[in-house]
């Protein structure tokens, strides 16, 4: 009896192990399927719709809104921004893989020789440093908008983030997925107490959104905020409303959440930026 | 003659005088206040659990300080301290319950 | 003796200010404005409650607690740290992350054992 019970203790705290432990590949394939198994009506593309894709009512207005884009002109001042030559002459494009167009899927990316999480807005201000141009404010602003612009060159291709099969690399991955589901600030709610345990529920008048396809449109034109915001930046709006205080942009635990989340949206297409209430 | 009067005075007095000494908080007390809730909210900041509450209760405490309002200073500190130190504690339950929350 | 009850008028003044002016301070609001203060227990946030305007649904309706709820101490206990009973609760641990202080929750139970 005694090595019955032993033997069972031994398979339950594997069994605790292995979920946390998963490899990013199961740990996708599950959490797509918690979604497609609550939500079997919802095509995986409509997923990036966020919460239009559960609530009707919210889509409609969503798409009357979307006759005349809020962001048309920061979109057209980013593409502006990013086809203009830097002092020395080179441009945003000599930084990037295919002239910097259509490659918003691959971001974040693992780089093996630095060790770290690349992010779309990180790679664009390193462009700006080797090119003798300042940093530009994380977030919002001048490079939020060249990541718009960046980002409707994607329009529609599929979400791949690779994962590097290298410690590191998990390490980085491991620590994203550890930050998603850890309860944080004076009201103790984990990313997935709203976005996964309560996705589809209403917090006051809000449907919580799912989280998968929660990356595929940033960066984001919120009409709370009038202007277009990176992931991070929403990343900002959900610690303050738990009551935790919002990490720097680009803080190492901010790329390696990006880096997670997006992951978790792998096969879903691109469809940014995209304006919310 | 004692009479009722006199009585109601010196309790009068009393109870002044207690209130008085009751709120009083020196600015070293403060002080020590407030550098151990920094100390603590650093260790917070350190572990990637702060909590948004802590900053303006420091910051209040601080200018209660500058007022000086030493008593309101210990308290305000005093309750940034206790808010730090929970979120420590969260810090270090979440370090093996976040696995409770994966998609199930 | 003029100036005697002279003083002892000032001092009871003084006394009468100190009383009132730190009851003031004491006063904390009735139950149902905890239950309904956005930056207090903000409960309409996921509960039905009371007519309450635009109530979420995270958490069940807020409704004949006394029946549910018989022991006032385990109510309290579940606004006090919900993760007790479940460990991934999304409600807030109101006592234990002084949420709400330990007289207003007192206050909120008073007022949800009305409803």
């Amino acid at each position: 009896m005694k090595s019955l019970l032993n033997t069972l203790t031994v398979v339950v705290m594997l069994a605790v192990v292995s979920i946390a432990n998963a490899t990013p590949e199961q740990d996708k394939e599950s959490f797509q399927r918690f979604y497609t198994e609550r939500f079997p009506d919802i095509t995986m593309e409509d997923f990036g719709n966020g919460v239009y894709a559960l609530d009707q009512d919210a889509r409609n207005q969503w798409e009357a809104m979307n006759d005349f884009p809020p962001y048309e002109d920061d979109l057209e001042k980013g593409g502006e921004l990013f086809n203009t030559a830097f002092a020395n002459g080179k441009n945003y494009a000599s930084c990037f893989e295919n002239g910097g167009g259509n490659i918003r899927q691959n971001y974040p990316m693992f780089d093996t020789k630095r060790n770290t999480v690349i992010t779309l807005e990180l790679a664009i201000n390193e462009c700006r440093v080797a090119n003798g141009e300042k940093l530009l404010p994380y977030k919002k602003g001048e490079l939020a908008k060249i990541a718009a612009y960046m980002t409707s060159t994607s329009e529609g291709s599929p979400i791949n983030i690779v994962i590097p099969n290298n410690g590191k690399a998990l390490a980085a991955y491991q620590a994203g997925k550890q930050y998603y589901y850890s309860k944080r600030g004076q009201l103790n709610f984990s990313c997935s107490n709203c976005h996964i345990q309560n996705v589809g529920r209403k917090a006051r008048s809000e449907t919580l959104s799912p989280a998968l396809g929660h990356t595929s449109h940033f960066p984001v034109y919120r009409m709370k905020w009038e202007s277009f915001g990176t992931l991070q930046r929403r990343f900002d709006s959900c610690n303050k409303q738990v009551r935790a205080e919002p990490l720097e942009g680009q803080s190492e635990d901010y790329r390696n959440l990006e880096y997670f989340l997006t992951y978790m949206s792998n096969g879903l297409p691109v469809n940014g930026p995209a304006s919310r209430k | 003659m004692i009479n009722i009067k006199h009585v109601v005075l010196i309790f009068c007095l009393l109870t002044l005088t207690a209130s008085v000494f009751a709120a009083k908080a020196t600015k070293s007390d403060a002080e020590e206040s407030i550098q151990s809730a920094q100390q603590l909210w650093d260790k917070s900041i350190a572990v990637g659990h702060e909590w948004n509450t802590v900053k303006p209760l420091v910051a209040q405490a601080k200018q209660a300080m500058e007022t000086n309002d030493f008593a309101a200073a210990v308290a305000l500190a005093n309750r940034a301290a206790e808010q730090a130190e929970l979120s420590l504690v969260q810090a270090e339950h979440e370090k093996t319950n976040w696995v409770n929350n994966l998609p199930k | 003796m003029q100036a005697y009850k002279l003083t002892l008028k000032l001092l009871f003044t003084v006394m009468l200010l100190v009383v009132t002016s730190s009851t003031v301070i004491a006063e904390e609001m009735d139950g149902k404005k905890v239950a309904f203060d956005r930056k207090k227990g903000n409960c309409l946030a996921c509960h039905v409650m009371d007519n309450g305007d635009m109530a979420g649904n995270i958490g069940p309706p807020l409704i004949v607690m006394k029946a549910r709820f018989p022991d006032r101490a385990a109510l309290k206990a579940q606004i006090w740290d919900a993760t007790v009973k479940n460990k991934i609760s999304i409600m807030p641990p109101f006592g234990k992350h002084k949420i709400l202080t330990d007289n207003e929750i007192e206050k909120l139970i008073d007022y949800l054992y009305t409803l």
